[in-house]
């Protein structure tokens, strides 16, 4: 099927107004704290019963896009992450808006996420079977070590202290073990209260940890200037300069692109896996990776880039195998399978047309993303020009109900002020926040996925080394954490004796 | 005078209001209707079977009551958190949720307290029954073959679809103990549900899978997985060629997970009477019909009193399951 | 001083892994295995002691190389500071407690009422923003995308 034909299938003004409307939709949701993709898909069913298959994926495909977009602008202008893809690099977007800057910031996350999106559908529409392949041969043995290897972001991804990065990554991973376990179905520090079954779950745990830490400690030093502004940059300019950034950078974007479009294909790993680990390879190989974490951009185009790539990719295993890689597809399974098509192997021959609209939507998509996008843009970052003394409140209550709405329940705001007020005593024990969230994230996928192949090997750890695949993601995990741990030390005690 | 004659109307009022809601009461008991946003608790995630069985009965209450029902997915402790959350809402009509089959299996294993007497059955509306999948490349053709080995070779295979003690984890335990078999003859692998265990399967990791073949067709259609048995007494429509447990087992053994919409504990009859009817007009339309087919899976529907019963079987029998392969708490 | 920090930094660590393994002793086992849903927890709980000795080690070091330069952006924190700290960690706690009770409209007026003037702003702000915040945004979550906020004390107006 030739690009030209598809183009003309996506093309029609009834699929474009869709993906225009959607575009709107998911970049409204997106950009409000606790409204999720999941959420905005969910809601979306019952108008797809409307619409025709290529028109309901369609809209499925771009209402979550620019969702995942969009979580960047409540992270850079509230420091509330919309989704944990954006929580990789919040703390240096959030820094750049405060220091001036929130506008080139988004702009530059946005033509990051472009292309990173444009750059995904690519991949797929071309190595959607080879992508398939891969992430047929994914058992729990090499899901543990990719999550594993995420894991080991965690000294990229922090402060300069490496035992502090390290205390962080395992106070997230102490958290992680809330909740029912998986092998035997245990309660674990749970106190009794029947609605930690489920753990603890991200965005309240961001929203506490980001933004109401973020709020007290305003709270505690920042009430003389009740009134004060922060400066927004008109927007030619700003889109001026981070288009100069967006070129600087467009090596980064290639490497995050085609990483976190096989990274979202995998099963276990997501959008949000993609972006911290696209951040930290960001910062192992960047000139200045000393900037990072303080409001560099550098960070959030590969972020930006791999989380928007992913999410095009977490569509190969649902095309191919009818297996949905995370609640999005599977709703959309759901809403094909209402429209008549199974997914499957099989869907490139019988449903061609299907498959390549889903691509050209999202390609779509992606581009109006640059005009809806832009635009949610410029009047979010309109919210900061708002005194102080308006907008703390307003962030507070924001970040109340964002908490709510995703558990139903004020369990989650309980989570919210404890995680909050913990973020305080990091931030004064100099330990890095960005660690502990990502062992939130993680934690609950390592722990799953050893356990399982434990209880498969019958507890035999060669058994992780067996099967081909394995032994390749296996041994490089061992590696890099090795060089770390020699790096580590080396640091340590090389700085022990004065060097002057 | 005045206070007189007005105490003298309002008990007039009172005893007209009385006879029309005495008669109304017998004629029409079931006219209770919400006037405002109704919530509907599921127990389980977006886009999972009790998901969209839920949400599309949701949205067509929705259009025949002309007041939102608004979903919320309240997921965890393998359905603890969901179902007590619907059991110990007020019993009000405005709160009602997706009570499944977990309802009978819970307090067994010892995760919480609350049976199917602490909630207020309205209707069934799906049957899920199990299966068993194996990979493509599996050398087992058959349920006989499979059983075979694993009677000869207790612990050698794996299988996987839910969490220790889920429904489809109770569905191969259950098998194998009816057959005469160490229900641990093939070990249990928990997963996070059955779309993780299908791709544990593909990717080789477990020997077989035993979810929903509703779950499973799609894979099973596109040739990557073979279903080597459907647990149940009559063949699904969309795969009519799965052999039937019913009828290649011994034991007759047959298992399926169900999805209701119930209330909380204690809901007046009144209410659960206009549930009852809605749903069972929903379920007689066209529009469900296209629905179901869609999912490959039949239309089921059982009112109150035939559920409450089917609860009360199925609670003994999974007991009695969960007790014979040594789970029970 | 920073070699105080680290130390109770440190202790603090330490005391949470402790307690972690403690409360570990507890948990079941899987069959015929020697671990269960206790092996993680005390992974992580020897990660965090480690980390606490790290930590610990890290003070000792700069203290001993005087090149313990305290980049702390901690400011001395004033009466009202602290006052202003504890006092919006209350709001989230009385939002938590009285959000089922009083429904949204009238806890999240009160959230906001109280909110502002600990930001600094005046009694005349806080009363507009308490009337048409939680409108705007009931409309937006409650209206639009169908979060089931509570209605509590106006459920007889509910819609």
């Amino acid at each position: 099927m030739d690009i030209l034909a598809t183009l003309a299938i996506v093309l029609t003004p009834k699929i474009l107004g869709t993906i225009f409307v959607c575009t709107l939709y998911g970049a409204f949701v997106g950009a409000m704290p606790g409204l999720t993709a999941t959420m905005a898909v969910a809601l979306l069913v019952p108008f797809t019963w409307f619409m025709d298959p290529v028109q309901a994926a369609a809209a499925i495909v771009a209402t979550t896009t620019t969702a995942i977009f969009a979580g960047d602008i409540s992270g850079a202008i509230l420091k509330i992450p919309g989704t944990p893809a954006s929580a990789a690099y919040v703390e240096d977007s959030y820094r750049l808006s405060q220091s001036g800057k929130p506008r080139t910031t988004l702009f530059t996350a946005l033509f990051a996420s472009v292309c990173g999106g444009v750059i995904g559908v690519a991949i797929l529409a071309y190595a959607t079977p080879a992508l398939a392949n891969l992430s047929r041969s994914f058992s729990s043995d090499e899901a543990f070590w990719l999550a594993t290897l995420g894991l080991s972001c965690a000294v990229l991804v922090g402060g300069p202290s490496v035992p502090r990065n390290f205390a962080s990554l395992f106070i997230g991973l102490a958290i992680a073990t809330i909740g029912i376990d998986v092998a035997v179905g245990h309660p674990r520090f749970t106190f009794g209260n029947i609605e930690l079954y489920d753990g603890v779950s991200f965005i309240p745990a961001m929203i506490g940890m980001f933004a109401l830490s973020e709020l007290l400690r305003n709270a505690a030093v920042g009430h003389q200037t009740p009134l004060v502004k922060l400066t927004v940059e008109p927007l030619l300019q700003a889109i001026t300069a981070a288009g100069r950034s967006f070129l600087q950078h467009w090596k980064n974007i290639l490497r995050s692109a085609s990483g976190g479009t096989v990274i979202g294909a995998l099963p276990g790993a997501g959008a949000d896996v993609a972006a911290w680990i696209a951040y930290a390879v960001s910062r192992r190989f960047s000139k200045s990776p000393e900037a990072f974490g303080r409001g560099h951009i550098e960070g959030i185009v590969d972020g930006g880039a791999a989380n928007n790539a992913a999410v095009a990719g977490a569509w190969t295993p649902a095309l191919v195998f009818g297996i949905p890689g995370d609640s999005v597809t599977a709703i959309a399974i759901g809403v094909l399978m209402m429209k008549g098509l199974t997914p499957g192997p099989d869907i490139f021959n019988t449903d061609a047309v299907l498959v390549y609209t889903i691509f050209g939507s999202f390609l779509i998509a992606n581009i109006m993303m640059l005009v809806t996008g832009g635009l949610a843009v410029a009047l979010a970052t309109q919210v900061l020009r708002v005194p102080r003394a308006v907008l703390m409140p307003l962030i507070l209550l924001l970040a109340m109900i964002g908490g709510f709405a995703i558990t139903g329940s004020t369990l989650a705001i309980w989570i919210i002020l404890a995680l909050g007020l913990l973020a305080s005593v990091m931030i004064w024990s100099q330990i890095p926040l960005a660690p502990a969230i990502l062992g939130i994230v993680l934690g609950r996928i390592v722990e799953d996925n050893f356990m399982v192949s434990m209880m498969k090997a019958r507890g035999d750890l060669t058994e992780f080394f067996a099967r081909d695949t394995a032994a390749v993601l296996g041994a490089l995990t061992l590696m890099i954490w090795a060089v770390l741990i020699y790096r580590a030390l080396r640091s340590f005690f090389q700085t022990q004796t004065p060097s002057k | 005078m005045t206070k007189a004659i007005s105490k003298a109307l309002l008990r007039g009022v009172a005893a007209v209001a009385l006879a029309t809601a005495s008669t109304a009461a017998y004629a029409q008991s079931c006219d209770w209707t919400p006037d405002r946003a109704v919530t509907y608790i599921v127990p389980w995630g977006a886009g999972g079977g009790t998901d969209a069985n839920s949400r599309m009965l949701a949205t067509m209450l929705e259009q025949k009551w002309g007041v939102p029902f608004n979903v919320v997915n309240r997921t965890g402790g393998n359905g603890v958190t969901g179902h007590s959350a619907i059991s110990n809402a007020a019993p009000d009509g405005y709160t009602v949720g997706a009570v499944t089959v977990e309802i009978n299996t819970m307090h067994w294993v010892g995760l919480t307290d609350m049976t199917h007497e602490n909630i207020s059955p309205i209707a069934l509306i799906d049957i899920v029954p199990a299966s068993v999948l194996v990979g493509n490349d599996s050398p087992f053709q058959s349920l006989e073959e499979l059983m075979d080995h694993a009677r000869e070779n207790p612990g050698d295979l794996t299988g996987s679809g839910t969490s220790l003690g889920g429904i489809w984890h109770l569905a191969l335990a259950g098998m194998l103990n009816a057959e005469g078999l160490d229900p641990e003859a093939i070990r249990w692998i928990p997963s996070q549900g059955a779309a993780p265990a299908m791709q544990e399967l593909i990717a080789g990791g477990v020997d077989i899978a035993t979810p929903a073949l509703s779950e499973g067709r799609s894979l099973v259609d596109a040739g990557e997985l073979r279903a080597l048995a459907y647990m149940h007494d009559s063949p699904m429509d969309a795969l009519p060629d799965v052999p039937l447990t019913a009828e290649v087992l011994d034991s007759g053994w047959t298992l399926a997970a169900y999805i209701t919409i119930s209330g909380p504990e204690g809901m007046p009859d009144d209410i659960a009477c206009a549930y009852e009817q809605a749903v069972m007009e929903i379920t007689e339309s066209a529009e469900w019909a296209e629905f179901k087919a869609s999912r490959g899976a039949d239309v089921v529907f059982m009112g109150r009193e035939a559920l409450a019963e089917y609860m009360v079987t199925q609670d003994a029998a999974l007991g009695e399951t969960i007790q014979a392969i040594g789970l029970a708490d | 001083m920073q070699i105080r920090r680290d130390l109770i930094v440190g202790a603090a660590l330490t005391a949470l892994a402790i307690a972690m393994i403690i409360q570990t002793q507890g948990f079941p086992r899987i069959r015929a295995m020697p671990y269960g849903p206790d092996l993680f927890p005390r992974i992580i709980a020897g990660g965090l002691i480690l980390s606490a000795i790290g930590i610990v080690m890290e003070g000792l070091r700069s203290l001993r190389i005087k090149a313990a330069q305290d980049d702390t952006q901690v400011s001395p924190t004033s009466a009202y500071g602290a006052f202003a700290f504890v006092a919006i960690a209350a709001l989230v706690a009385g939002f938590a407690l009285l959000l089922p009770v009083m429904g949204f409209h009238i806890a999240a007026a009160l959230v906001v009422l109280l909110a502002v003037p600990i930001f600094g702003g005046n009694i005349l702000l806080a009363l507009v923003l308490a009337t048409v915040a939680p409108v705007v945004l009931h409309y937006v979550f409650y209206s639009l995308m169908r979060v089931v906020l509570p209605w509590g004390w106006l459920t007889p107006y509910a819609w």
